[in-house]
């Protein structure tokens, strides 16, 4: 039986509890609402005492099933001032389910001016230690020091420089199968909340502890040789994905004319084909030495969508390099050369930042004179000024929000006080909807409607295609499955309840996904309602409406009580 | 394919990810075809035996249907389709 580890940071109280009855049943995402309605006062300074920080690995976590072993991160964001879950792939949630956890909720505060310190969890229990030795390094620099005092085979959960500073643009990284801090929970500002409590990094040693035992092995092997074998045969899962990755989206977002471009002033890129999955592809092939275009994040999956990006001598830049990043931090920024694209985004890793929010916060700067388009010498030299700390790098770390307010820019892209992802809400509006309605935020995990059958110019539909995708995103995060699981598992429709059943023994039935999905909405929907959130906050930035996206000239035009009737289920 | 009329149209096809591969050893990221007139995009996918897959095509600037009608001069991008990222 799974047990919830519990840990004050006032009292320094460690425990390890009984999962109660109300939260058995679900997990990762699902989970984390629960959690917040049930413990998080919806007023609570996000950086205070009464937020926690929740680690909840999904549903279907701990097996090594393909694509399955996603963890979610969550608590009231100090970006969005609403509930949060940010899903990352990499070892840490697979560790944390060996160990027999269902959950780790971080609570209470450090006492004011305590140094952070890492929260150290293992077969044995867990307890903090001291690191005077990371404080203020980056992400891989600490990677590397605390794998020598650990061990190589830990998992770690880590804040960057920007998180230690509080800025709002902070993730919390993770490391992949091969010990790179490349995977991060990224948005809505969970690097801040783990620096709230106290904590420069968790690490989960898992000795040698294994998955746990099956309820029903015959069942669940069955279904995972089934799923298995649906992403072998689909084209996305076993070619395109496997061997262009994310980054092949930047053709068909180009073509829909939706490519974030000069800060979301243009739906179409110039320079697309440089940066698109053939150029990425062609260089981590060309190259040679360590590049690689197929990568799997996390032990056991057979997809590969990430990457490992090598410089001209062969040598590794940044692993994985994905499309939001190629979007926010390309595009959005008039970048045409993967090179810089690559070091911006080893820096944002290092620093501990969302490629999204960042790359969002430098297009509003630069659309204020603080860069030029295209110079991607003067973006890293504005990553400087966030790891040194000056008010500059204070004001991007802290996201396109922040830096429209101070710079003053009326164009920024936000919802809920989050960057708006690599899809120009005005030109696939379903995902604008999403945007707009979803309790997360602006957020590229929380409902894309990019291969929904829609016109994705005109406002018929698309809530009825938001509403799918929302339902169908809150669902895979609470089973801890990747989306790209999905065409496997649309292929094997009966896999999900055989894995969940074989794995649990619960007897789900064959709308457990859509169930899960509409009850984590509901919850995080409650949780946003008692926080202050109302109807007005479910909309996109207003200049959205009113500023016509080249090269359709559309503007987003959904009209708001279609949207304020979403979850009308 | 033969036209009634006999006109032939030029069309520029440009090829992405995967179908760069397609029955050769190299890529080829573009080819040009010559077509009768009145061919579509759907007759241009049969003519490069492009497997059943997924496919979204741009003509020109526009995200299109596969039966829409070529003109000479076209640029038609095919490029498979991906869920997101």
């Amino acid at each position: 039986m799974l047990q919830v580890l519990r840990v004050n940071v006032s009292t320094d109280k460690i425990g390890l509890e009984p999962v109660p009855a109300a939260w058995e049943r679900v997990a990762g995402r699902a989970l984390i609402a629960r959690v917040m309605l049930d413990e998080v006062p919806g007023e609570c300074d996000p950086c205070g005492p009464d937020n926690k920080l929740i680690f909840a690995p999904g549903v279907l976590v701990g097996q090594m099933v393909s694509s399955c072993d996603r963890l979610s991160i969550g608590g009231k964001s100090p970006l969005t001032g609403g509930v949060k879950e940010s899903n990352c792939g990499g070892s840490t949630g697979l560790h944390i389910v060996w160990l027999g956890l269902k959950a780790i909720l971080v609570e209470g505060s450090p006492p004011a001016g305590a140094e952070l310190r890492l929260l150290c969890i293992g077969p044995d229990g867990a307890h903090f230690e001291a690191c005077s030795d990371v404080i203020g390094l980056g992400v891989h620099e600490t990677t590397q020091r605390l794998r020598k005092r650990f061990g190589s085979k830990v998992s770690i959960a880590m804040i960057g420089p920007a998180g230690e500073m509080r800025m709002r643009g902070a993730g919390i990284m993770h490391l992949d199968k091969d010990g790179n801090p490349g995977r991060i929970s990224a948005r809505g500002a969970m690097g801040v909340l783990m620096a709230a409590k106290g904590l420069k990094a968790v690490i989960i040693d898992p000795g040698k502890t294994r998955r746990p035992v099956l309820a029903d092995a015959a069942r669940h092997n069955a279904a995972r040789k089934l799923y298995v074998k649906a992403l072998a045969e689909h084209p996305q899962t076993s070619k395109i994905y496997t061997e262009y990755g994310t980054a092949s989206i930047v053709d068909m977002c180009n073509g829909f004319g939706a490519m974030p471009t000069r800060n979301f002033s243009n739906g179409k890129f110039e320079h697309a084909e440089k940066i698109n999955g053939d150029a990425f592809h062609d260089l981590m092939v060309g190259r040679g030495g360590e590049g690689d275009p197929s990568h799997a994040c996390m032990a056991g999956c057979t997809i590969q969508c990430s990457n490992i990006y090598a410089d001209v001598n062969g040598k590794q830049i940044v692993s994985p390099v994905e499309y939001e990043t190629i979007g926010l931090v390309g595009s959005n920024l008039g970048i045409s050369e993967p090179d810089v694209i690559a070091h911006l985004n080893y820096q944002m890793n290092d620093l501990g930042l969302d490629t999204i929010e960042t790359g969002a916060a430098l297009g509003v700067a630069a659309e204020a004179g603080v860069m030029e388009w295209g110079d991607g010498q003067r973006a890293m030299e504005l990553m400087e000024e966030v790891r040194k700390g000056t008010a500059l790098g204070r004001v991007i770390g802290n996201g396109a929000k922040l830096a429209g307010e101070v710079f003053g820019v009326q164009r920024v892209p936000v919802v809920k006080g989050q960057a708006i992802s690599a899809y120009d809400p005005r030109a696939i509006k379903g995902t604008g909807v999403t945007y707009a309605t979803s309790p997360q935020g602006a957020d590229h995990t929380a409902g894309l409607t990019l291969r929904m059958p829609v016109d994705h110019l005109k406002p018929e539909g698309q809530v009825a295609a938001s509403r799918t995708a929302q339902i169908r995103m809150a669902g895979f995060d609470s089973l801890g499955a990747c989306i790209f699981g999905a065409f496997g598992f649309n292929m094997a429709p009966t896999t999900i309840q055989d894995l969940v059943n074989g794995q649990h023994g619960w007897e789900v039935g064959a709308d457990y996904l859509t169930e899960l999905g509409r009850a984590t909405i509901e919850l995080e929907r409650e949780f946003n309602r008692r926080a202050g959130f109302t109807p007005a906050d479910d909309r996109l930035p207003e200049w959205m409406a009113l500023e016509a996206l080249a090269p359709n000239n559309t503007v987003f035009d959904v009209p708001p009580a279609e949207m304020d009737a979403i979850y009308n289920w | 394919m033969q036209s009634i009329t006999g006109d032939q149209i030029s069309v520029t096809v440009k090829l992405h990810s995967v179908l760069r591969t397609l029955e050769t050893t190299e890529p080829r990221s573009r080819v040009q075809l010559e077509l009768a007139a009145g061919s579509t995009i759907a007759s241009v996918v049969a003519s490069l035996k492009i497997p059943e897959m997924d496919i979204v095509y741009v003509l020109n600037d526009s995200v299109v249907e596969s039966s829409t009608r070529l003109h000479s001069g076209d640029t038609l991008a095919l490029i498979p389709a991906l869920e997101g990222g």
